[in-house]
């Protein structure tokens, strides 16, 4: 297997350059594909959930989590992302006991401790909801969330409840990308109104899931204990893999991993259990 | 007021009214000239940003008219907005259109006013479009809109193009950003020469311009103003500001102030200067003058007016020398009078006296004449005994004569020679171990009329105070020299010292009765000098620096001219009392 880097963000770039194979998750890369007759289409698993987190009211900690209306969800995942997306479904590993000893981060929707002083105003400029720098799905998701802020009267009330401290956010909401260093800084001093942040979402189990998230310092920071955040799940997202035809079949375990079958070997793509 | 003040306010006056006229006028009128520079330069930048204003919606709508018939032919766009298709074809469409046609801002709104499609924030999808439509649907030319973007907002320059499609009427609304760059080509570079062109609107106090002050000059372009970022979108008025900053005029009114300032110190200082010149120059002569005429006395009228100006002061100086010479001579008269007066009653007095003496001794001379006559044998006894008688009246007499030759010296006025008078005095004197005194004579000196006696006085007085002024050291020279000064010979003779000298203050006192610089003086030795030269008509005067010594010069009247014509004194000569 030989890999070669792009340099261009647009994956038709590399399709027409030749490449073999090409895993994409933007539509409009997949419908050119499909509309190409050298190419087959297989969508991969759902590998990525997309959370809203916002800072944990005392009084809320008790409560059940919180969860969006399906409509909502539904609306964001057909128009606020150019990805193959659906309202996330549980369960969530999360939120989920049993995997401490995995390095996943305990629950902490339920019982996690809340920042030490949440609202205090000094912490934060003004009110932005952050997502990592050069994440397409998360900047389409916070830019919607910031648009449905900008209704005024009419903001969800699902909104409300994920995002507590949005009635009294100084001045209009704003989306805003930073970098993993300056994310992770944000969510230790609650500079933002709220995060939209991926969180790893493994074929394999909570335990597999939990692994990955802890070795993503974005996901780790979010759904570490003490960030006392209030997690919110919104949508699920998927890649699928592009294979040039006669070129190699495909294999995917269940756990999600990629085989790379001889040519003559199998026909096309399958899945194995 | 004295006449030095006078003539520095003068001085002050005359360099500094015309200074400061200067620096008024100018500052004036360079003021006006640039106000009015300033104000043209705004008017002209305010009709330019009408223009483009103008100009600028005119494109934003000819490519509204452009895109409008885009959307008209693509069928996935039209599809979707008539029959609301799912998918992301038509909430992309107007991010895709908008750059493409050279916008910043770009709504497609359905008729009830919802965003089917934003350029600029593509998640504002769905989302009721506040008053933008009837706003924009109803304005003749551009409007200012406040936008919102997930990252902020703007303020664009719009226009608006209905969209009739399928019998409903939709509203492409699309602007240019009018930010900082679109304020700046406004003003067309102009920003390095004081002008700039700023938006205020309501609500803004970042964009809002200062406020008009006299440090700036400034015009407007009211716009209406669509606060569509707003949670209640509202309608009001913003502005262009165009502003040209009067900075560079006040800097240049400071500059002329401080460059004023220091001509002002500099006319100062050199108007006080030149005064004090000017004041010295003119006063120093009167102030010698008037310290002269401060010493002038009945007894001191050896003060030397002579002057070599040819201005007023030189004038006056002469004025009061031709008057003390006047007054010498009528002192002079006035001596001689009061001499003659005291003669003639010396007289009476001695011809009393002596008619007094003689009258015993005629008597005695009488009674023998009888005695002889009449009885010569008596004659020896009688003789006998008025012998006694006559011896008394005698030396009556002799006594009465010794008296009247004490009481009046003898005026000895013959024409003596200075030169031997110096050698006589320059011989005998007594000369301090390591020191030198010499004579440097002039040979064909004209004598001068006057007690040999009393010229020796005073050449002994003068050298004698030369050679205790050396302090063992030194040397004292005596020197005459003969002069002529217009029609008038005089004699000069100079002891000169390099003694320990006397400074200004005792130079003036010098010549005081009982004023004396020595430990066991008596004050009275320059003070006969000078009454004796005065007897003779002459003048004295002396120059003197503590340290370097000290010089004496006495000036007489010559008796004779130095060819051996003869020259009388313009002035009698006095004899000592």
């Amino acid at each position: 297997l030989t890999f070669v880097p792009s340099a261009s963000a647009d994956a038709r770039v590399p399709l027409d350059a030749g490449a073999d194979v090409v895993v994409s998750s933007d539509p409009a890369v997949i419908a050119y594909a499909r509309a190409l007759p050298d190419f087959a289409i297989m969508p991969l698993p759902w590998s990525r959930t997309y959370v809203l987190a916002a800072a944990e009211a005392a009084a809320w900690g008790a409560e059940a989590p919180p969860t969006a209306p399906r409509e909502a969800l539904e609306g964001l995942a057909r128009g606020a992302v150019r990805a193959e997306a659906r309202p996330a479904e549980g369960p969530f590993w999360w939120r989920e006991a049993g995997c401490e000893g995995a390095g996943a981060p305990p629950p902490t929707s339920a019982t996690g401790p809340s920042r030490a002083d949440p609202l205090d105003p000094a912490h934060r400029s003004f009110a932005r909801i952050v997502y990592p720098s050069g994440d397409a799905v998360a900047q389409g998701i916070a830019e919607r969330l910031v648009a449905l802020t900008g209704r005024g009267s009419a903001v969800p009330a699902w909104l409300v409840t994920a995002v507590f401290e949005l009635p009294s956010a100084p001045g209009p909401t704003v989306a805003a990308g930073l970098d993993p260093t300056a994310l992770d800084r944000a969510v230790r001093r609650g500079d933002a109104l709220a995060f939209v942040v991926p969180v790893p979402r493994a074929p394999g189990g909570p335990c597999t899931s939990a692994l990955l998230a802890g070795e993503d310092p974005v996901a780790g920071a979010v759904l570490s204990p003490t960030a006392g955040m209030r997690i919110t799940p919104l949508m699920d997202v998927r890649s699928s893999l592009i294979l040039r035809r006669g070129v190699a079949g495909i294999a995917i375990d269940g756990d999600g991993t990629l085989r790379f079958l001889p040519a003559g070997g199998a026909a096309g793509v399958g899945r194995r259990p | 007021v004295t006449f030095r003040t006078r003539v520095l306010i003068a001085s002050v006056v005359v360099a500094v009214a015309p200074l400061a006229l200067l620096t008024l006028g100018t500052r004036h009128e360079v003021e006006k000239r640039l106000t009015a520079q300033y104000r043209a330069r705004v008017e002209a930048a305010m009709a330019a940003v009408r223009d483009d204003v103008r100009r600028q919606g005119e494109v934003v709508d000819t490519r509204l008219a452009a895109l409008a018939s885009g959307v008209v032919e693509e069928a996935g766009v039209r599809r979707a907005m008539l029959y609301g298709a799912e998918g992301g074809e038509l909430i992309d469409w107007a991010g895709g259109a908008m750059p493409l046609a050279g916008l910043d801002y770009l709504v497609l709104l359905d008729p009830s006013g919802r965003v089917l499609s934003s350029g600029h924030f593509r998640n504002e999808y769905d989302r009721h479009a506040g008053r933008v439509d009837t706003v924009l649907a109803g304005a003749h030319g551009p409007v200012l809109v406040r936008a919102r973007t997930a990252e902020g907002t703007f303020v664009a320059l719009a226009r608006a193009r209905a969209l009739e499609l399928g019998g409903r009427r939709f509203l492409l609304a699309g602007g240019v950003s009018m930010d900082r760059n679109f304020l700046d080509r406004l003003a067309r570079g102009e920003e390095a020469g004081g002008l700039s062109v700023a938006l205020a609107r309501p609500g803004a106090a970042d964009s809002t311009p200062a406020p008009v002050t006299p440090a700036a000059m400034t015009a407007e372009l009211a716009l209406p103003f669509l606060d569509d970022a707003a949670a209640e979108p509202t309608l009001d008025t913003a502005r262009i500001v165009v502003t040209h900053s009067l900075a560079p005029l006040a800097a240049l009114r400071r500059g002329m102030d401080v460059w004023f300032v220091v001509g002002l110190i500099g006319a100062l200082v050199l108007a006080v200067v030149i005064a004090q010149v000017v004041a010295a120059r003119v006063t120093r002569p009167l102030t010698e003058l008037a310290g002269k005429t401060r010493r002038l006395d009945l007894d001191r009228l050896d003060v030397d007016f002579r002057s070599t100006r040819r201005d007023e002061v030189g004038t006056l100086a002469r004025l009061m020398g031709a008057m003390v010479e006047r007054l010498r001579a009528s002192v002079a008269q006035l001596k001689q009078a009061e001499r003659r007066a005291t003669v003639g009653d010396m007289a009476r007095q001695v011809n009393h006296d002596i008619r007094n003496g003689l009258l015993p001794i005629r008597n005695v001379v009488h009674h023998l004449s009888e005695v002889a006559r009449e009885s010569p044998a008596e004659l020896a006894g009688v003789f006998a005994e008025r012998e006694g008688t006559l011896a008394g009246g005698i030396g009556y007499l002799e006594g009465l004569a010794s008296t009247y030759a004490r009481l009046s010296p003898r005026a000895d006025r013959r024409p003596t020679d200075l030169n031997e008078v110096a050698r006589t005095v320059v011989r005998d004197a007594g000369v301090p171990a390591g020191a030198t005194l010499r004579e440097e004579l002039d040979l064909l000196l004209p004598r001068v009329a006057g007690d040999p006696v009393a010229l020796r006085r005073i050449v002994e007085n003068l050298v004698v105070n030369a050679l205790e002024s050396l302090n063992g050291g030194g040397g004292v020279v005596v020197a005459t020299a003969a002069r002529r000064d217009g029609g008038r010979s005089t004699v000069t003779l100079t002891v000169t010292d390099s003694g320990s000298g006397i400074d200004a203050e005792q130079v003036e006192r010098i010549f005081e009765d009982y004023f004396t610089t020595k430990p066991r003086g008596t004050g009275l030795g320059l003070s006969i000098v000078r009454r004796l030269v005065a007897d003779l008509g002459g003048r004295i005067d002396v120059h003197s620096e503590p340290g370097r010594g000290s010089r004496f010069r006495v000036e007489l009247p010559a008796l004779e001219a130095a060819g051996g014509g003869a020259a009388a004194p313009e002035t009698a000569p006095e004899t000592t009392t």
